[in-house]
């Protein structure tokens, strides 16, 4: 086709070549007929590929001069020379010049041509417009964009395109930028631009304009690209994310729920979703915001099964279940009815399964429409989204009731448990302090929370060990174990045994203590009373046993010293003989106390009424209240039931107790007696307001011969007595003293016959 | 040895004790026998019947039988017993056996010469010792 395209020219301008050459051969030399070749080398340029056009006007170039040599001659030689350089110059320039032109406009087309297929084939839409906004481009990707074709679009105004809502400011925004100077820009910067498309749908775009003026007319060019994927993408995105917070907020399960079935909903109108809970093996409403009620209520507790409806197959089959038609699928054979009387026609439901456990169905989520209709790609994309999400959601949530759970599972222990439980920070403040511990010091978890156990709970003289024994947990991590003091908010002690140890965090290092401990303020009581029991017990029987041997020396030593007391007449020695009477008569005294003691005869009980005893005390000791300057005030509860107990003991019981009492106040003082019932016994109480006794005194006080009194004055057995016979009353005796302040002896004694535990005597 | 002679029988089982006594109750004027122990108490019961009879109770032989025995062959005779602390049982089981006087040791010699001549004055005898005394003066 080319080539004979190019023939034909060939031939043309070769014949035109020829004529000129005949023509030239008639006319004289003189006339510059040679000019006329310019013509075919213009057409060689115009018409021949650019190596045949030079070969053409090469060959002009040999016929001008073979023309002059055959022409009749005419003008002079010089103006024959003239003429025939002259036409070689002008057909060599027609030739220049021609060439020239030819490139331009090549040029030219192929850059037309590849903005025409940029045009084209852009992915983007492409539309021109006139200063009147009359479209003159629109491309291939703004008819698919639109859904208009480009003949339809061509002339017609540019709002067509355009959601009316927008239109002014649209026009407005084109016009303003036309004043600028600015060539190009991008449009809604916030991307809020919608277009329009031919069946009415908006959608959102993003878009650039841009300017050029031609020929005095401005063309504005507007590139569009429709966001709505993107847009749909970002809004799925940030859906996602706010339910996460929802999550991570720890809002409740069914407003997570509800909040993705409307996210999914608003996905795709027309379609209702529901998020159902597997619980055993029956389904319950997790969530479904525009189901109607009555058929939540109908389907809620649905026994999963092999073909019950989409939800209970897709749970019971751990697999999405897509029924597109339900009045004809067998699984919703028996749920059709339900379906119908709310219109549904298809529900698909996938099963949201477990992250954590392989194959556990927590639960499904379906996607109901009121036609009949089959998943798309895009719908299982939404459907693993929302699976998914709800999937975290449901295992979030067991997840945190599980650990709730235990929290308070582990909670109750503490609190229940009899041992003390302390937990300490890095800084020894409390973190924890459990029911036992609040019991046995009186203080309460909230007004101990964060306060060092050394600023209040210890006793001075142990502090140093205490806090060696929690440094020594910092420092090693080891568990130990020590025992010390706790004093009570009222300022009891109480005596407990604690075993230490650490959690360690996740570096390794310690970050709390954790003392368990046991208030053993009884146990040491019991064992404190038994030993001094069993001593005394020994000391009984040892003091019976001694005293048949210690009495007769005692008896020789004595009487011989009476003896020669009676014949003498010396005084030294009448003295030294009577110190000794005297001191074997302080040897006797003891022996006699302890042998009391030892000796006591088996309680004989009987309903007494301690009042009286009371009363008859206080009658003995008449002269030595008012010799001491004592006030007596005493205090009964009424009605005041009867003791069950030794009338006798009794009284040398209160004696001693007043006696004690009355010395311990040689200033005067205040004699307090009181009766009241407390638990199945009976609270006897004598106080004074006299010196006290220190601590180390109070636990003493119950041992045998031991006293405070000055040397001789005391036997020191009066209170191992007392002690003795409460005891054998299965009564209990303790003692209260400050220092300075007083010291108040409390005794119980039982009520009843049911629980006095009989009068076994010592053995003697 | 008169036949008249006020007769003291004295038991007790320590050599020292005994002595002591023997030295303090001489300027009674009486004739004291002396035993060590229960068996030998008897013994000089059947070879002298004794005024009084001050015994201890601890002793070899002893004891509240030997108190009773004592009783048995001798039943005019007023006992006094002496024992190393005893207790309040021993005491009322004695006074109940028929000992006149009691004593715990270490029992004031003057309160036992006291109690020795108040049962030889027979003032706080009873009736046979009181007129076998009288018979014997």
């Amino acid at each position: 086709m080319q080539e004979n395209k190019t023939s034909t020219a060939l031939f043309l301008i070769g014949s035109l070549c020829a004529g000129i050459f005949i023509l030239d051969l008639m006319i004289p030399t003189g006339i510059a007929i040679g000019m006329l070749y310019a013509l075919p080398a213009f057409l060689a340029c115009r018409m021949l590929p650019c190596r045949e056009a030079v070969l053409v006007t090469l060959g002009c170039t040999l016929l001008i001069p073979l023309g002059a040599h055959f022409s009749p001659a005419g003008g002079t030689p010089w103006m024959y020379v003239t003429n025939r350089v002259l036409s070689v110059m002008v057909v060599w320039i027609t030739l220049g010049l021609a060439f020239q032109r030819q490139r331009a406009q090549e040029i030219q087309a192929t850059s037309e041509n590849r903005l025409e297929g940029i045009v084209q084939s852009a992915m983007d839409a492409i539309i021109s417009v006139d200063a009147d906004q009359r479209i003159v481009l629109f491309n291939p990707a703004a008819e698919r964009m639109f859904q208009c074709r480009a003949e339809d679009a061509l002339g017609e105004k540019l709002d067509r395109f355009i959601p009316e809502r927008f239109r002014t400011a649209h026009r407005e925004h084109i016009r303003h930028f036309g004043l600028t100077n600015v060539t190009t820009r991008r449009m809604g910067q916030l991307g809020k631009i919608s277009g329009l498309r031919a069946d009415g749908e908006e959608f959102p775009l993003e878009a650039s304009i841009s300017q050029v003026e031609i020929g005095g007319k401005k063309l504005f060019s507007v590139i569009l690209r429709d966001i709505t994927q993107r847009v749909r993408a970002e809004e799925l995105a940030a859906g996602q994310k706010a339910i996460l917070e929802m999550m991570v907020t720890g809002m409740p399960l069914p407003d997570i729920l509800s909040q993705i079935c409307l996210m999914m909903e608003a996905r795709s109108p027309g379609m209702t979703c529901s998020i159902l809970l597997l619980e055993g093996t029956r389904l319950h409403l997790g969530a479904a915001p525009h189901l109607p009620e009555g058929y939540n209520q109908a389907i809620d507790g649905l026994e999963i099964g092999s073909s019950v409806g989409s939800c209970g197959t897709a749970a019971f089959r751990k697999e999405p279940v897509f029924v597109t038609d339900i009045p004809t699928d067998p699984l919703w054979a028996d749920y059709r009815k339900l379906a119908k009387t709310y219109g549904f026609r298809a529900c698909w439901s996938t099963p949201i399964v477990s992250s954590r456990e392989r194959g556990m169905v927590l639960g499904t989520f379906a996607m109901y429409y009121r036609d009949s209709r089959s998943p798309k790609e895009e719908d299982h994309r939404l459907i693993e989204m929302a699976t998914n999400l709800a999937g975290i959601a449901i295992e979030r949530k067991r997840g945190e009731e599980a650990l709730k759970r235990e929290r308070d599972f582990i909670a109750a222990v503490l609190q229940t448990a009899g041992a003390l439980v302390v937990v300490l920070d890095t800084e020894g403040r409390i973190v924890r302090f459990n029911r036992a511990c609040e019991q046995a010091s009186g203080y309460r978890f909230e007004e101990v929370k964060g306060q060092r156990v050394w600023d209040f709970l210890l006793v001075p003289e142990e502090m140093e060990g205490v806090k060696a024994a929690f440094e020594d947990l910092w420092t090693k991590g080891l568990p130990n174990t020590h025992e010390n003091f706790w004093v009570r908010k009222d300022g009891e002690r109480r005596r407990i045994v604690w075993s230490n140890t650490v959690i360690l965090n996740l570096r390794g290092s310690v970050e709390h203590v954790i003392a368990t401990g046991l208030d053993v303020t009884e146990v040491k009581q019991m064992q404190e009373q038994l030993r001094r029991t069993e001593r005394l017990a020994e000391l009984g029987t040892l003091a019976s046993g001694m005293a048949h041997e210690i009495g007769t020396p005692m008896n020789v030593i004595q009487g011989r010293a009476e003896y020669l007391l009676q014949r003498t007449t010396e005084e030294p020695i009448k003295k030294g003989l009577a110190t000794i009477i005297a001191q074997v008569e302080r040897i006797t005294k003891i022996m006699n106390q302890l042998l009391t003691f030892a000796r006591r005869r088996p309680i004989e009980r009987k309903p007494m009424d301690l009042k009286k005893t009371i009363a008859d005390c206080l009658d003995i000791v008449q002269e030595r209240l008012k010799q001491h300057r004592v006030e007596v005030e005493t205090s009964y509860a009424e009605p005041l039931p009867l003791v069950h107990a030794d009338p006798d003991q009794m009284s040398q019981v209160l004696l001693n107790l007043v006696l004690n009492a009355i010395q311990a106040m040689p200033e005067g003082g205040r004699l307090s007696l009181a009766l009241e019932p407390e638990g199945p016994g009976m609270k006897l109480s004598v106080a004074d307001t006299g010196s006290g006794m220190p601590a180390e005194t109070l636990n003493k006080i119950f041992d045998p011969f031991f006293t405070t009194k000055d040397v001789g004055a005391g036997t020191g057995l009066g209170l191992t007595v007392v002690h003795g016979i409460v005891e054998d009353h299965g009564g209990a005796i303790h003692v209260y003293s400050v220092p300075g302040r007083g010291t108040t002896f409390t005794i119980h004694l039982p009520i009843h016959r049911e629980f006095s535990q009989g009068g076994e005597d010592l053995p003697a | 040895m008169d036949p008249n002679q006020t007769v003291i029988l004295l038991v007790e089982d320590d050599s020292e004790m005994r002595s002591l006594l023997c030295d303090e109750l001489w300027d009674l004027g009486c004739r004291i026998v002396e035993a060590r122990d229960g068996d030998e108490a008897l013994q000089r019961i059947s070879d002298a019947r004794p005024d009084v009879i001050v015994t201890d109770l601890r002793m070899p032989a002893g004891g509240l039988d030997y108190v009773a025995r004592l009783r048995t062959f001798a039943p005019n005779s007023p006992i006094i017993l002496m024992t190393a602390f005893g207790d309040a049982t021993t005491k009322a089981a004695a006074l109940k056996g028929g000992v006149v006087a009691y004593f715990d040791k270490p029992v004031r010699l003057a309160d036992l010469k006291t109690a020795i001549r108040r049962v030889l004055d027979g003032s706080h005898l009873g009736n046979g010792q009181a007129a076998q005394n009288s018979e014997e003066t």
